[in-house]
């Protein structure tokens, strides 16, 4: 009774993150528009490295696999976002996590089923739209989908998702260390989005740095999903790379988890 | 004479607008050292444009990878220029109109426009940018044996000024949006990725991507036209429009400013 009394007010969470999403549906739709420009760009730029190319592949990938690649990235960057960091930063520095004393929520279980919620509400609309590229992708340049891939593509990007929540929020335990930390937050923001193939391809960075990044949680948020879908992943290797997202997932919760209990001990509540 | 005069006292107010956010953020170093950081961030992702440039040798209609390097040089130290001096006033913008915060700045005995639009310097986002692209711009003027002569450095120098000219006018004309749309924040990320269009020469796009890219939404002449003059590939119709954009972009701005200032209604103040 106990069990589904606190199972029905994290529900109650995951629906308020869900329900915040759509209700700022057109922002969120808008900003949607502002991948257009880099997409574009990359378009041109791969359609122009092929042109010159003497070879059929560029770092092992075929034009049709690269443009899946880079337009995909561009999509699955926005899917296993995250956004969450800047409130428990406010609500380190600002004393909101004051308010969880008093409250019968968990302030850990509170952040991560209201990611849950919003993440729900952008996956439908960001699904429809990767579905709505995947047609145009498999008309204008032949490539073809095959749909269990496809099946496998969204169970990895949800499980990417789970794994970028894990290393943001590790990020996150920074502001019980650091007054200022934006800074921080935006620039191994972007640096982890380069590492987990979110503007190139990971081969980009040559044979020894790729060998490096597979112990590495990063390649498991965006690169590996896409590359599931357009064919470099073989069959065979997907499912030991889903274990080892669910391991990431495992591994980064829990150092999460301790960072954030090392971190309470030194919250004052200033501001509170 | 009197022009003169007027002109001497805005670029005097200039500098103590200048003076005025050093000290500021002097005060908050951390604010200052976070800001640096965070512009290095931003970094990563050229340096890995240029890593692909050169690992494939890439080359574009008669561009190798030292111009393109040039080009992306270029287009960095704009972007250092045009983030400390003008995108930091565009981000405010939408905010005096919402919180009524035009009032304060309608009253000043000074022009609006200039008090709106120039008000603000924030250097911490623009060392890292300015460092970046003027390293990227060394190199690849060496390796590229370009003159050094007076003509070559001062023409670059002016393009530079001229593409900024035209990045405040764009950008200003499209912070006005405000005044129409209240809640414009989902603007600026459209307009942020709209700029990184000059990440790469404009040779690399479709025909009329860069006409439209030129002649209509001018973003290809800030940061391309520098480098197609120091390489000598500068068209005539191109030079020609060198001079006219940036007029153009300003009559316009000027145009529209003056029709949204009509247009705020004080709410919320």
């Amino acid at each position: 009774m106990i069990k589904l009394k606190l199972l029905r007010k994290y529900l109650k969470v995951i629906e308020l993150g869900f329900e915040n999403v759509i209700e700022y549906r057109v922002n969120f739709i808008l900003s949607l528009f502002s991948l257009i420009f880099p997409l574009t760009i990359q378009y041109y730029l791969w359609t122009c490295v092929f042109e010159y190319s003497a070879s059929e592949t560029v770092y092992g990938y075929t034009y049709s696999q690269m443009i899946t690649y880079v337009i995909l990235a561009g999509l699955v960057s926005r899917m296993v976002a995250t956004g969450f960091e800047w409130e428990v930063s406010g609500d380190v520095k600002n004393g909101g996590l004051d308010k969880f004393i008093i409250k019968p929520v968990g302030y850990y279980q509170y952040r991560i089923c209201s990611f849950l919620g919003g993440k729900i509400a952008q996956m439908i609309m960001l699904s429809i739209v990767t579905a709505v590229f995947l047609v145009l992708i498999s008309s204008f340049l032949g490539m073809q989908i095959i749909f269990s891939r496809v099946l496998l593509f969204l169970l990895a990007v949800s499980l990417g998702t789970m794994v970028n929540y894990g290393i943001v929020f590790c990020l996150s335990t920074t502001s019980f260390w650091f007054n200022e930390v934006w800074g921080i937050f935006i620039a191994v923001g972007l640096s982890v989005n380069l590492l987990s193939g979110g503007l190139f391809p990971l081969e980009v960075f040559g044979e020894t740095l790729t060998n490096i990044f597979r112990f590495l949680p990063f390649q498991y948020t965006i690169s590996f999903p896409i590359n599931i879908i357009n064919g470099i992943v073989p069959m065979e290797d997907i499912w030991s790379g889903l274990i080892i997202q669910s391991i990431w997932i495992v591994v980064l919760i829990s150092i999460s988890n301790i960072l954030w209990k090392i971190g309470t001990k030194k919250y004052i509540a200033i501001g509170g | 004479m009197s022009k003169l005069r007027t002109l001497k006292k805005y670029l005097y107010i200039y500098w103590i607008f200048i003076k005025n956010c050093v000290i500021a953020s002097m005060e908050y170093r951390a604010n200052f050292i976070v800001g640096v950081l965070s512009e290095v961030g931003y970094l990563f992702p050229k340096f890995l444009y240029i890593t692909v440039v050169y690992s494939l040798d890439l080359r574009v209609n008669g561009l190798t990878p030292d111009s393109i390097l040039l080009f992306i040089g270029t287009y960095t130290l704009i972007t250092g220029i045009m983030s400390a001096h003008i995108f930091c006033n565009y981000v405010r913008i939408s905010g005096y109109v919402r919180d009524g915060g035009l009032d304060m700045l309608i009253i000043k005995p000074i022009s609006l426009q200039f008090m709106v639009t120039l008000r603000y310097v924030d250097f911490s986002v623009a060392i890292p940018n300015v460092i970046g692209g003027l390293v990227m711009i060394i190199i690849a003027w060496t390796r590229l044996q370009l003159s050094i002569s007076f003509f070559t450095i001062a023409g670059y120098i002016l393009l530079i000024i001229d593409g900024l000219v035209v990045t405040y006018g764009v950008l200003m004309a499209i912070s006005l949006l405000a005044f129409w749309i209240v809640n414009a924040g989902a603007l600026q990320d459209i307009v942020v990725s709209f700029w990184d269009f000059n990440t790469m020469p404009m040779n690399i796009y479709g025909k009329w991507l860069k006409r439209i890219g030129v002649y209509i939404l001018p973003i290809f002449v800030i940061s391309n036209f520098p480098c197609f003059y120091v390489l000598n590939q500068m068209s005539f119709a191109y030079a020609a429009w060198a001079f006219i954009v940036p007029v153009w972009v300003l009559f316009i701005f000027r145009l529209f400013w003056k029709k949204s200032v009509k247009r705020y209604t004080s709410a919320s103040s």
